[in-house]
């Protein structure tokens, strides 16, 4: 299994939608660790801690957007693995899983 | 009678150092309520000042977002809300600011009368951390702050 640390293997800053809002955004995010596994059908873990804290438009970027790709939320809650000291940041990120492609 | 008076005076030795225990046990979550308040506040003030901004201010995205995560660590700290409710309040606080509008270069001015969600997003803070002190039967002494 594949193990994602964001602060570690993306950005301590994560900020912004796309990627005209900034370098470390949720497109990129999405683009370079998430859909990679998606298409392997393969499982990841993505751990949050560790960042200067994250914006909304970042975490509905990043994982909202995959179901927007296509990917169905079951799907995507089966492969990856969200750890965080902020069980908030969990459930705000199943919320746009669930409501992706709203 | 040497037993019941040396009995009487560990009963009440008891007695008052738990009530001292518990009063400054109250002390302690009141002064965390107030920082909490001042925190929220301030959030508050900088929310309003980015999203009353012309032009995006990367630096204080960055206040926001690290004033929130705080905020959250500060409730967890103190034991301040039940873990379903954080949960709840720093989710809805954090969409409500920095979810539409923020960390964007097309960003716009919101105009002063335009209603922040995360207003009705921190209110319950100021009323669940005196739930969870009375929950801890803590009694409120006289003359306390509520």
């Amino acid at each position: 299994m594949k193990v994602v640390n964001i602060a570690k293997d993306f950005s301590k800053y994560p900020a912004g939608r796309n990627k005209a809002d900034g370098p470390y955004c949720g497109e990129l995010f999405r683009e370079t660790h998430l859909e990679p596994s998606m298409q392997d059908n393969k499982e990841l873990t993505i751990k949050l801690d560790g960042t200067r804290g994250y914006g909304s438009s970042f975490l509905e970027e990043a994982f909202g957007g995959l179901v927007r790709a296509g990917h169905t939320p079951v799907k995507i809650k089966k492969l990856i693995t969200i750890i965080s000291s902020d069980s908030s940041l969990k459930e705000e990120i199943f919320e746009y899983i669930d409501e992706g492609g709203d | 009678m040497y037993f019941v008076t040396w009995g009487i005076a560990i009963v009440g030795w008891y007695i008052s150092n738990r009530n001292n225990n518990l009063r400054e046990d109250r002390k302690e979550q009141l002064s965390s309520i107030e920082t909490l308040k001042d925190d929220a506040y301030e959030l508050e003030g900088l929310a309003v000042e980015y999203h009353t901004s012309s032009s995006r201010n990367k630096e204080l995205e960055k206040q926001i977002k690290l004033k929130i995560q705080r905020l959250n660590q500060r409730i967890e700290i103190h034991q301040l809300l039940n873990n379903n409710s954080q949960k709840c309040v720093i989710k809805s606080l954090r969409k409500s600011i920095t979810l539409d509008n923020f960390d964007t270069d097309s960003h716009y001015a919101l105009t002063r009368d335009c209603k922040l969600d995360c207003v009705s997003a921190y209110i319950p803070l100021g009323d669940k951390p005196d739930e969870t002190i009375r929950n801890r039967s803590l009694r409120p002494q006289s003359g306390a702050r509520h």
